[in-house]
């Protein structure tokens, strides 16, 4: 199995100078065995899914970037405290929809690994640099 | 360069594969999260196959390819691609 590697502060910016750095790969996923429903009254229903993975300022950071990339991704709001992404549906949605929301938002967290994979690569070569 | 390569002139990068309009929000959007231009062409290709069985097996123009498949597809590669970095990344 490969090794998860969590790119805390740590990795990226205290690093030892005598060896070469690690890439960084950050792999957060939605653990949809979390995924919780909950009505907000006859119009709403809300689905909560918890996070997995290396979740960090880094990569909180990235997924809003690529949250305000889409319009059909803004609706995907991420709590900071429990590391949970959230959207609201109507219940009369078909199910159909609901689980196209959710491959959506699974599309939106793996293009926001590949951002924060990025930026910390963007880091690490800067400071091998400077 | 040997003689045939200079009858032919330079040679001009390969069309791109046309995609369903989601597909290719779908490539921008990775590209702008930092998808290099290697992968992102072997995502493009992937995802012209599948619509091209897709819409053989179903009659179907462009348009009747359905979105969520294409984002499937892209999440699906886009684990692939990140699973062989980390083990990249771990020596492995």
């Amino acid at each position: 199995m490969a090794r998860m590697l969590y790119p805390a502060r740590t990795d990226i910016d205290v690093m030892d100078n005598s060896k070469p750095p690690e890439p960084v790969v950050y792999g957060v996923w939605a653990d949809h065995s979390t995924l919780k429903r909950e009505s907000l009254g006859p119009l709403f229903v809300r689905i909560s899914i918890g996070l997995r993975g290396p979740v960090d300022g880094h990569w909180r950071d990235s997924y809003l970037s690529v949250r305000s990339d889409l319009e059909a991704f803004v609706r995907f709001t991420l709590d900071r405290e429990s590391d949970q992404i959230s959207f609201t549906f109507r219940p009369a949605e078909p199910t159909a929809d609901v689980e196209a929301l959710i491959e959506r938002l699974d599309l939106a967290i793996e293009l926001a690994n590949l951002h924060a994979t990025a930026a910390a690569e963007a880091i690490q070569r800067r400071k091998a640099g400077a | 360069m040997n003689v045939d390569d200079r009858r032919r002139g330079p040679r001009r990068a390969p069309k791109p594969e046309p995609l369903p309009s989601t597909g290719e929000e779908i490539l921008a959007l990775a590209g702008r999260a930092g998808l290099d231009a290697h992968s992102a062409q072997h995502l493009r290709r992937l995802m012209f196959d599948w619509s091209q069985r897709f819409r053989r097996r179903l009659s179907t123009s462009a348009e009747g390819i359905p979105d969520e498949a294409l984002m499937a597809l892209t999440v699906s590669y886009l684990r692939r691609l990140r699973k062989g970095e980390q083990r990249r990344a771990s020596g492995g």
